[in-house]
């Protein structure tokens, strides 16, 4: 299964990708077999119900946890064969993440979560990238600000600009909006989607909202573990629909 | 409610287990102290019952030998006899040795000593002696010795009137322990003994002032003894050996109660730590189970059902730590009683354990009783969660902020106490009474403890406040910005795990300190009263070869020789009186004396003599004295006084010159290296012994001074303070595990902190030297408070005790400190340890996905 819309080649692609927890009678296989790409320059989102493996696969192409079986490839590197350390230094140069909650260390001030990935490199980050950035997410006069000064969406518009201070290949954000008001949610949505579109930023989105899946090019859609089908220009009607047809699917498989 | 408490006991069992090892040490401790104490008891009685034997009835007083043999005759009595011994001296060949020499008694049952080899002495000439006594002797069973007897008159300046008897040893005793009663080392008959002491003491006349009975079989003891008081009436007392010995059990414990008192203080400062660490411990649990609290608030638990749940966790856990506690104190005990018994054999150790009540129930009610009473803040705590908490998102706690009143009475306690101190230096500094030294150490004590409380209460502002600034030193690298931002996160918690720390490092600075000025300031007073470390003289000249002896000898530093006459002067009171002159001949006199102050004023017109010698012939500084020595010149010279000691007065050389140009180098003084002065001295004495022998008829010169003393008494303050030190390790022991559990607590509670870290790209090196740095700057902060704390009350005590001594000096113990400290971070570093290798081994996905 690939995503043939886009001409540039993918920033995360996994082969053949298989995750497995625990072992004998409750083994649960949470990813089966998964063949994905993921465009660059792209916003990509994946969808699908509570236990439908959209987490883990995220997780497993971020490099934050080892798979049963199966390749990932970002940008070039294969991460199955990478240890703990390479895993970490390629995460904190070539990965973005943007997370549901504690994103933020909250003794530090928004400007020092920003450059943490680049302080932990042992590296700066680029100030004309930096202004750009603060600039772009309209936090330029929040900077100095603690993460409980600031608002919900703008804990998380600090937690994109930090994704980005890297300029990583790919970022990955699990549930960006779960934690928010419907209003800062479009908001940061708003905001990731410009990342792509002016910025040249590659996302992809763990959802497991229709209306926050609408703003990204295209939806990956999970169930059971494999990809289920993908929606092109999405819209909520279109994700919806995609979803009740995965729910059905679903029943009649029961059935069956 | 029960079954929840324990349930989430359960559930938290990790934790409690690590604050439960602080009472565990704690109560170990006590129960140790109180078996210490009921080991000495029982030692005691095994002591006093084995001196007599089988006997029934002990009397004591004055008994004549004809109301012995009354006492022999009466009603009831088996068998009596004298526990008398007579000092003799046992020569055998070229050996000799005093011993106390009693008299092995005809009846069976009133035998103390134990035959090991041959037979007991039964006829006249004969002795048994101790094994130990035979083995320094060279003497076997069979081979004869001569007994020297020696009887002084009341004129001390006579010499003893000796008589030499020979014996044959025909048996070998067991060697009597040195506790508690002179020891008896040989026996002869008791004829024999009464002859020896017609001799040595005949003024005695065969009084006894013990003696043993046995009672016929069936007789009542009591009956007996009673029977006896009339006989011994008014001179002695009569009393059953139970009696006896629970007499002296009785003197004996006002002793060890003493010891005991001073190990249970130090375990009361160990169940102090405890009790921080587990109040530390019970609120991070609170914290913890904020949640679980507010559902069960919520589903109908009254604030009480909380209070009591927390309160019978801690309860349960005190119990359960105390009975473990008692455990290990009893298998110390046990384990140490078998090691001393191994390597001492003075003291006749009872090995077997003594188990009292007391140092059963006493630790564990204190074990209990520290425990809950530390949980009774974090039980407020827990009734103060509202059921609405279960509703709100958890939210890491915001770290409280002190309370204005806490560092009010902080600074107040810390200036407060501080002044007390300065004022208790000032009273024991203001007089040489000891009524000053006592109030002045009261004071200073409560300025101690004031402050003390007030350092502890204002932890919770210095030790962020230190670790902040300690932050800036680290560098702006993540993991050190990140713990130490995590370090100050909640002060009071930090503070809390901190102050254990300072409890026991300021303690053990304040020891070391206090032991190091005592040191110093003794050792300055040795210096000038006895400032020649080794003094080898003779009667007439010092051959070269003895010189080379001493000189040769490695530990012997700077020496000096001196000539030495005899010369006589007139003084007012005394008439003509003869003066022992000295005078260096070769070598520096002022590099081998400890203290100049000794040698002070000497001149080519002065004699400086010794203060002793000053006193007792009446001299004083700038008196005149005109010396005639063996040249019968006539030296006028004038007196310097100096904290010299002996009887030997010092001159320059050429006045010794004109008072005897052949005196002869008939002394030698050296200076010796302090490690191992003992060491040296004792090797100087066996070269001049051997020396002499190897040189026919050459005398062995006369080896004095201060040397042996010195290293003595510094060995004494030494041991005392490693002792100290050591009892107060448990406590920092004890903290650290508090560390540890505040460092293991900053890992759950930062757990997704901590994966959002490692997925940005923190290594799993960085995060475990994130948790290194915060556990080394608790520690850290915790050792420089006490550090700080413990030299000024190290200074302020050795300033009161030591008041009436010359001047103490601010001494700092720095080779101690840098051990504290190293210590101290170390184990800080340490305490991160399993911590950090938790919260490295979880993959970051792990971490995130729960919720």
């Amino acid at each position: 299964m690939t995503t043939t819309a886009h001409t540039s080649p993918a920033a995360v692609s996994a082969r053949d990708l298989t995750k497995v927890y625990g072992s004998g009678d409750v083994a649960v296989t949470a990813l089966d077999s998964v063949d994905v790409d993921f465009a660059r320059g792209a916003f990509t989102a994946i969808m699908g119900p509570s236990g439908s493996g959209k987490s883990t696969l995220m997780h497993l192409l971020a490099g934050l946890d080892s798979a049963t079986s199966g390749r990932v490839v970002l940008g070039g590197t294969e991460l199955t064969s990478l240890s703990d350390k390479q895993l970490t230094v390629l995460r904190r140069e070539r990965i973005g993440f943007v997370f549901q909650s504690f994103n933020l260390l909250p003794m530090f001030t928004a400007a020092q979560n920003i450059a943490l990935p680049s302080q932990l490199a042992g590296t700066t980050v680029d100030s004309d990238w930096l202004d750009l950035l603060t600039s772009t997410f309209g936090l330029t006069d929040r900077l100095t600000h603690k993460p409980h000064e600031l608002s919900g969406g703008q804990q998380q518009r600090v937690a994109i600009a930090r994704a980005l201070s890297t300029r990583p290949d790919v970022v990955f954000a699990d549930e960006p909006t779960g934690n928010l008001d419907s209003r800062s949610g479009v908001e940061v949505l708003a905001f990731l989607r410009r990342s792509v579109r002016e910025l040249g930023q590659t996302i992809v989105m763990v959802t497991h909202d229709p209306a926050a899946a609408s703003y990204a090019d295209e939806v990956v859609l999970l169930a059971d573990g494999r990809i289920a089908g993908t929606i092109n220009e999405p819209t909520p009607d279109s994700v919806l629909a995609g979803l009740d047809a995965l729910r059905s699917a679903e029943t009649t498989g029961m059935a069956r | 409610m029960l079954r929840l408490t324990l349930t989430q006991m359960r559930a938290s069992a990790g934790r409690l287990v690590a604050a439960g090892l602080a009472i565990v040490l704690g109560t170990a401790f006590v129960a140790a102290s109180l078996m210490a104490g009921a080991v000495m008891e029982r030692t005691t009685h095994d002591a006093v019952t084995a001196r007599y034997a089988d006997a029934d009835l002990v009397l004591s007083g004055t008994i004549s030998a004809d109301q012995l043999e009354q006492v022999r005759a009466a009603d009831g009595v088996a068998a009596a006899a004298s526990t008398q011994t007579a000092s003799v001296e046992l020569e055998h060949g070229t050996r000799s040795q005093y011993v106390g020499l009693g008299a092995s008694a005809s009846d069976e049952r009133l035998r103390s000593e134990t035959l090991t080899d041959g037979d007991l002495p039964t006829g006249t000439g004969q002795i048994a002696v101790a094994e130990d006594v035979a083995e320094r002797l060279g003497l076997s069973v069979g081979d004869e010795l001569t007994v020297v007897q020696e009887q002084w008159t009341d004129d001390p300046d006579a010499g003893p009137t000796t008589q030499e008897t020979t014996a044959q040893v025909v048996g070998l005793i067991a060697s009597p322990t040195l506790y508690l009663f002179a020891p008896t080392e040989a026996v002869v008959t008791p004829g024999d003994l009464a002859d020896i002491r017609a001799f040595t003491a005949p003024e005695e006349a065969g009084t006894s002032y013990e003696a043993m009975v046995a009672v016929q079989q069936g007789a009542d003891p009591q009956t007996v003894a009673s029977e006896l008081s009339s006989i011994t009436d008014g001179t002695a007392q009569v009393q059953t050996v139970n009696e006896v010995a629970e007499e002296q059990t009785a003197a004996i414990t006002g002793d060890s109660a003493t010891m005991v008192a001073l190990l249970l203080a130090f375990a009361a400062v160990a169940l102090i730590v405890a009790a921080l660490v587990i109040a530390n411990t019970f609120q991070v649990l609170v914290a913890q189970r904020t949640r679980t609290l507010a559902l069960l608030r919520c589903v109908g638990a009254d604030r009480r059902q909380v209070h009591t749940s927390v309160l019978t966790e801690a309860a349960i856990l005190g119990l359960v730590s105390s009975l473990v506690g008692v455990g290990l104190g009893t298998g110390l005990m046990a384990l140490g009683l078998r090691v001393l018994a191994q390597s001492t054999s003075d003291l006749p150790l009872s090995t077997d354990l003594v188990i009292t009540p007391t140092a059963v129930v006493v630790p564990l009610l204190t074990g209990l009783l520290v425990t809950v009473a530390a949980a009774l803040l974090p039980a407020r705590l827990a009734t103060r969660v509202a059921p609405l908490a279960a509703l709100r998102p958890a939210d890491a706690p915001a770290g409280a902020r002190a309370s204005k009143v806490r560092i009010v009475v902080a600074t107040v306690a810390v200036l407060g106490g501080a002044g007390l101190l300065a004022l208790g230096v000032l009273l024991a500094r203001g007089g040489d009474s000891a009524a000053n030294l006592l109030l002045g150490l009261g004071v200073g004590m409560l300025g101690g403890l004031v402050s003390l409380f007030g350092l502890l209460l204002g932890c919770v502002l210095v030790v962020p406040a230190l670790i902040r600034l300690a932050g800036r030193l680290l560098g702006r690298s993540v993991p050190a910005r990140v713990a130490v931002a995590n370090a100050v996160r909640n002060p009071r918690r930090t503070a809390a795990t901190a102050s254990a720390l300072v409890i026991g490092v300021t303690l053990v600075t304040m020891m070391s300190t206090g032991a190091l000025a005592a040191n110093r300031a003794l050792t300055s007073e040795l210096a000038s009263s006895f400032p020649v470390d080794l003094e080898v003289s003779t009667a007439t000249a010092l051959p070269d070869e003895q010189i080379q002896a001493v000189t040769g000898t490695d530990g012997v530093q700077d020496t000096v020789l001196l000539s030495r006459t005899t010369a006589s002067t007139e003084l007012a009171d005394l008439g003509e009186t003869q003066l022992d002159v000295a005078a260096a001949q070769e070598g520096d006199l002022a590099a081998v004396v400890r203290s100049t102050e000794a040698i002070a004023g000497l001149a080519e017109d002065s004699i400086v003599v010794g203060h002793q010698l000053a006193e007792s012939y009446d001299l004083h500084s700038g008196d005149q004295v005109t010396l005639t020595g063996p040249s019968d010149q006539e030296v006028p010279l004038t007196v310097a006084v100096s904290s010299l000691d002996g009887r030997t007065t010092l001159v320059a050389p050429q006045v010794l010159t004109e008072l005897d140009p052949d005196a002869p180098v008939a002394m030698l003084w050296a200076r010796v290296a302090d490690d191992d002065a003992y060491g040296t001295v004792t090797t100087v004495q066996t070269n001049l012994t051997e020396n002499a022998q190897v040189q026919a008829d050459a005398e062995t010169p006369q080896v004095s001074g201060a040397a042996v003393e010195r290293s003595a008494f510094q060995q004494v303050v030494n041991t005392m303070l490693a002792v100290v030190v050591g009892l107060l390790a448990v406590s920092v022991v004890i903290a650290l595990i508090g560390v540890a559990n505040t460092l293991s607590l900053s890992v759950i509670e930062r757990r997704r902190e901590s994966a959002m870290l490692r997925a940005l790209g923190l290594t799993r090196g960085q995060l475990r030297a994130m948790l290194g740095i915060e556990g080394l700057m608790i520690a850290g902060a915790g050792a420089l408070i006490g550090v700080v704390a413990g030299l000024v009350y190290g200074w302020a005590g050795s300033a009161i005790i030591l008041a009436g001594m010359a001047d103490v000096d601010l001494v700092v113990p720095w080779r101690d400190l840098g051990l504290v400290a190293l210590v101290a971070l170390a184990a800080g570093l340490l305490a991160s340890a399993l911590p950090a290798r938790t919260a490295a081994r979880t993959s970051p996905a792990a971490a995130l996905a729960v919720d």
